[in-house]
């Protein structure tokens, strides 16, 4: 996959998106760079979903642009964006490796061979049916193909919130071990305790609107605070 | 990328055509073999002639009610498989592949169109299968023998060719192969637009689309009648046949044509998955 360094690999303008009458983005400008893992915090109904849903190319817009290394979502953004959603897609009657098998046809950059280290590091047979699988094993299995891409941005959708701590700690540091130095990470949870090591930035979400944007060495040096507690400072109820 | 997406789609819906298929065949065997002996003619033992009775009622019944399963279960695979797969939660899965939209679109109706047609080949097969045999076959033989050529004596009569009739017959089995399922893919397309009940949605798009449907085409129909054709001659009333015919036909096709590109745009510019 060619990198085109002209254009940032996330640019999102004036973003609003109107479900009914539910206002769920309003007005959300945001540009990533290549090389960052961001967290896109905010509690429940601040749009984290929502906004990804919007990269990830399965809603359309009600106003603004979203550019990914140039594209708006379609075919070509599509090839660059590895999306882990926030439910589980996956056809109850396939074997884990026939899903192996779908996402190596479809995506030049995915490698097989890593998803099978994966599986068997986290034990999952690759010949279950993934109808057997416990919800937190789908999971595990939906992340480990999204993980087994080279691709240029990742967006994960709470890729931590169902599996257990042991495998959260392995998918952590698959994350940050196993991308390409020039990809980018957005990881949406509100588990930030967990995530806060591994990550480069933050942004917070507040009522559909970016509340804050700032790397995490500027909150621990300038604020002298952790991410967590910033967050229960910013989000007080 | 269209053929991994036929692939795939070809896959998903063989382990349930398949099965479907050979059970349609076999009770299309059993159902000759329970016949066969009333149709050869042969003398029952008349102490079995009830028991014998029962159980050709039995597999009668049990054989109807397979085809109408496979009918129906082919209509709700069409439906499954475009509303499960592309606007449900495996739609989170499809709509991030590296693919246009068109090429969902096309591998689904693809393979639904050759399922279709592959279903009424299998069902016209099946109750040959049940019927043709003994004194049944040879009455049929007879009845085609003396009905074809006075058929084809009306044919001529109304200035129709019955090769071409029959060509056309043929296309038009095919275009609905394409029109049944694109309508469908239309209707689910149209229910998305609706922020809530979706699924009522579609089935209101469906009823929707049909109506239009029908009233086009009998607008059409009467407009052809007025242009004046006067049907007390034979070439005239071949006009008229031919003409509403091929009519139809192109109709029929155009509406396909309309509901493929209403979808694609839809699903492609007005996306919103739950």
């Amino acid at each position: 996959m060619t990198n085109d360094n002209r254009f940032p690999l996330l640019e999102i303008r004036n973003l609003t998106k109107i479900y009914s009458n539910i206002q769920a983005l309003n007005d959300v400008s945001l540009t990533l760079d290549r090389g960052r893992i961001v967290g896109l915090l905010g509690p429940n109904g601040s749009g984290k979903t929502t906004l990804i849903k919007l990269i990830a190319g399965l809603l359309t817009p009600t106003h603004g642009d979203i550019f990914i290394n140039g594209y708006r979502p379609g075919r070509e953004s599509k090839a660059l964006v590895s999306y882990l959603p926030d439910r589980t897609y996956l056809n109850d009657w396939m074997r884990v490796m026939d899903i192996i098998a779908f996402f190596a046809d479809f995506y030049p950059d995915f490698s097989s061979g890593k998803a099978y280290d994966m599986l068997s590091r986290l034990q999952i047979d690759p010949q279950a049916r993934l109808k057997h699988l416990s919800k937190g094993t789908k999971e595990k299995v939906q992340l480990i193909l999204v993980m087994s891409r080279q691709a240029q941005l990742y967006l994960l959708d709470e890729p931590i919130g169902g599996v257990d701590p042991a495998a959260r700690d392995y998918i952590l540091s698959t994350i940050i071990g196993n991308y390409n130095p020039d990809a980018t990470v957005i990881i949406s949870t509100h588990l930030i305790s967990d995530v806060e090591r591994v990550l480069d930035d933050v942004v917070f979400l507040a009522y559909g609107r970016v509340a804050m944007v700032s790397s995490v060495d500027d909150i621990r040096e300038k604020q002298g605070k952790s991410v967590d507690e910033l967050f229960r400072e910013v989000y007080r109820c | 990328m269209l053929s991994k997406l036929i692939k795939y789609e070809f896959k998903s819906t063989a382990r349930i055509f398949i099965p479907l298929y050979v059970v349609l065949l076999v009770f299309s065997l059993v159902g000759r073999l329970s016949l066969s002996k009333m149709m050869d003619g042969a003398p029952i033992n008349p102490s079995f002639i009830a028991f014998y009775d029962l159980l050709v009622g039995v597999v009668m019944v049990g054989y109807v009610l397979v085809i109408f399963s496979v009918i129906i279960i082919g209509l709700v695979v069409i439906v499954q498989r475009f509303y499960k797969n592309l606007t449900g939660r495996e739609g989170y899965l499809m709509h991030t592949l590296p693919v246009p939209t068109h090429h969902l679109i096309l591998s689904k109706l693809l393979v639904a169109a050759s399922w279709q047609l592959v279903g009424w080949v299998m069902m016209f097969l099946s109750v040959m299968l049940v019927v043709y045999q003994g004194e049944t076959a040879r009455s049929l033989q007879e009845f085609f023998q003396e009905a074809s050529n006075p058929i084809v004596f009306v044919f001529r009569e109304l200035g129709v060719d019955p090769t071409g009739f029959s060509l056309m017959m043929a296309l038009s089995m095919v275009i609905s192969a394409f029109d049944g399922p694109l309508m469908i893919y239309a209707a689910i397309a149209l229910g998305q637009l609706f922020k809530k009940h979706r699924i009522v949605g579609a089935v209101g798009a469906y009823i929707a689309l049909a109506m239009i449907a029908n009233t086009i085409s009998s607008a059409l129909t009467t407009g052809f009648n007025l242009t004046g054709t006067n049907l007390s001659s034979s070439e005239e009333m071949g006009f008229f046949l031919n003409g509403i015919m091929l009519l139809s036909l192109v109709l029929q096709l155009l509406m396909s044509i309309g509901y493929f590109f209403l979808t694609n745009y839809i699903l492609s510019s007005h996306l919103n998955l739950e």
